[in-house]
């Protein structure tokens, strides 16, 4: 990414509170109109990431740009952010119009009140809350006072717009809603989103890029099929919900001693001694110890006698069996000390008519193992 | 026991309702008989209000009384708005202690206040009178303004300040429209608390008083050690129901709901 269209950049933020480290050497840059989200346990960073951005929090070193403009000694109220916050944080004591107008109402902005009027109707529209302008926002269920603080950040035009959890009070089916939504409403004002979320899912419906925290670091930034696909550490890997991760130590590199494995791949002892081909993109060497994950639905099953290939295969037995809806979960025991877990669709599943005990065959491809540090 | 205890609670509100409100009852009978020494019911009368309502040393004590209490109020609210502002917002070296010493006044017996506060006055070289009433006034109404707003405050959503801010407010306007509306109920209870506060007290307001300043309860002192007369029943009755009904007022704004 260029310089040129840099929404906001971090350069070597820190943020310190008392003793505790919050935001640890942070470095970024967000593109202009880049949905980008930040995803991490609770306790991670993000939201102080966010406050930081909005200048609720000072920086106790590094700098912090908007639109390329230096901003760390600027209060909130002179930054061109606005942040919809985790409880709404509307005014009780003002109704949904005097809310959404706070902004435009201040000295500082002077908007003529026709002009006011016309903007919140347009705000009211864009987020399809029309006739509630008279309303309080304790009249309000969650999803509308949600949407209505949408609108008061939004109306002000801001160059970036910062979003704190802003689903996490919603239920699910509502939550999916807002998710596309949110989504295009960024797309319609074409301004950057900075999406603070503990949801991994959500991360990845919506963002352009997702940064992964952990404490007050970035573990892995890239786009969610990145991030989904190849995740880069064990913590990544867990968070994004891949359930077979292992451990071992490289035997072997490159097709030179092992006649199975093409040019390019590992071969692999894990902890529980199964040998494994993996493709190997780390430039690993033999002697090193690795650990790499398995997405679930990467592994394929075959009953034991099937006639299949692929670069890892091993006999196991169904040793638990969950019904997903679309996708079924089978989890296989592996040289009697480990398991995998695998999903496959659940037709698939019915066709095979898989049981818990079934004698199976599981397989899958060496571009399927991701090597992973810690 | 818990067929019993409800008993013994009604039985309890019972009592506590009969030794509190009986003697009051009493007074407020008795200020509508026309008997002056009998205990018994005579008929119905307003004769007496009209002789409080007569009574140029009750009326120039309840001016006393009413140029003491509205200052205090209007003044101690304003020092004790600040003063939870600034012991709930910013952090500072000897806040905890500070925040401890408010309540010190609000137990400490009223004895000690007045005796101390006459030692102060004397040490000044004040002249006692209505305005070191008022300065007595002022300083023990102030912790209990400082408490009930810090109590309001601390109802009030941190993020709702933070959100007039990121939307453009500069810290006095976020004050001004967010915090201040905000806190205007616990304001009001405050400002109504210290009304009763200032013109029911007698102890303190009796050592700082001097002569010729009387306040109301301190007239009404006086007068009774000439003989308990029906005029000071009608009043008590005045000075009963007048801040009862201010103190009820005050009570239902702070309960109510950011």
């Amino acid at each position: 990414m260029t310089k040129q269209d840099a929404s906001v950049e971090l350069v070597h933020v820190v943020k310190r509170y008392d003793d505790v480290v919050a935001v640890n050497d942070l470095s970024l840059i967000i593109g202009e109109g880049e949905f980008f989200s930040l995803l991490g346990p609770s306790g991670c960073g993000k939201t102080t990431t966010l406050r930081l951005i909005g200048g609720l929090e000072t920086p106790d070193s590094g700098d912090i740009f908007i639109s390329e403009e230096k901003v760390n000694d600027r209060p909130p109220y002179e930054r061109s952010s606005n942040i919809v916050f985790q409880n709404y944080a509307l005014f009780p004591h003002m109704t949904v119009k005097d809310n959404i107008a706070f902004g435009l109402r201040l000295k500082s902005r002077r908007t003529p009140e026709p002009e006011v009027e016309k903007m919140v109707a347009e705000a009211l529209e864009l987020v399809h809350l029309g006739d509630f302008g008279a309303r309080r926002p304790d009249q309000l269920s969650g999803g509308q006072q949600q949407r209505v603080a949408l609108a008061r950040a939004l109306i002000l035009r801001p160059r970036v717009l910062l979003l704190d959890e802003p689903l996490g009070a919603l239920d699910r089916k509502l939550r999916k809603t807002m998710q596309i939504e949110l989504r295009r409403i960024q797309q319609e004002v074409d301004i950057t989103f900075v999406y603070v979320t503990h949801d991994q899912e959500e991360a990845m419906s919506m963002s352009d890029r997702v940064a992964v925290m952990r404490n007050g670091n970035f573990e892995q930034i890239g786009s969610p099929q990145e991030i989904f696909e190849s995740p880069r550490t064990r913590f990544t890997a867990d968070f994004m919900g891949a359930s077979n991760i292992y451990s071992g130590r490289v035997t072997a590199v490159v097709g030179a001693a092992v006649d199975r494995a093409p040019a390019g791949t590992a071969l692999i002892d894990t902890e529980s001694g199964i040998a494994v081909i993996s493709h190997n993109n780390r430039e690993l060497s033999s002697g090193a110890a690795t650990s790499f994950s398995i997405r679930p639905e990467t592994v394929q099953v075959f009953p034991r006698n099937w006639e299949w290939q692929a670069d890892n295969k091993f006999d196991g037995k169904i040793i638990g069996k969950l019904y997903l809806g679309d996708v079924t979960e089978l989890e296989v025991n592996l040289a009697e000390k480990d398991s995998i877990v695998c999903r496959v669709g659940s037709r698939i599943d019915q066709d095979f008519g898989f049981k818990e005990g079934d004698p199976v065959s599981i397989g899958w491809n060496a571009e399927d193992c991701n090597l992973l540090s810690d | 026991m818990n067929r019993t205890s409800p008993r013994l609670l009604s039985l309890g509100c019972v009592l506590l309702f009969v030794f509190m409100y009986a003697p009051l009852l009493v007074v407020i009978v008795y200020s509508f008989t026309p008997t002056e020494y009998g205990v018994s019911w005579q008929g119905f009368t307003l004769k007496w209000y009209q002789a409080v309502l007569a009574n140029e040393n009750i009326k120039h004590a309840l001016k006393v009384s009413l140029m003491v209490a509205i200052p205090t109020v209007l003044i101690s609210t304003a020092i004790g708005t600040i003063t939870a502002f600034t012991l709930y917002r910013y952090k500072f070296f000897g806040r905890a202690l500070y925040q401890g010493i408010l309540y010190i006044p609000l137990i400490m017996p009223d004895l000690i206040i007045g005796v101390s506060l006459l030692l102060f006055y004397t040490f000044l070289n004040l002249e006692l009178g209505v305005f070191t009433i008022l300065l007595a006034h002022i300083s023990f109404s102030i912790p209990l303004t400082t408490l009930v707003i810090i109590a309001r405050m601390q109802r009030i959503d941190r993020s709702l300040e933070d959100a007039a801010m990121d939307l453009g407010a500069d810290e006095w306007t976020t004050m001004r429209k967010v915090t201040l509306p905000l806190l205007k109920p616990g304001i009001l209870a405050a400002a109504l608390l210290a009304f009763p506060w200032s013109f029911n007290d007698f102890v303190i307001t009796f050592f700082v008083s001097g002569i010729g300043s009387s306040t109301l309860p301190i007239r009404v002192f006086s007068m009774i050690r000439l003989g308990v007369s029906p005029v000071i029943n009608a009043l008590g009755t005045l000075i009963v129901v007048v801040p009862l009904i201010l103190v009820v007022i005050g009570l239902l704004l702070e309960r109510r709901r950011v």
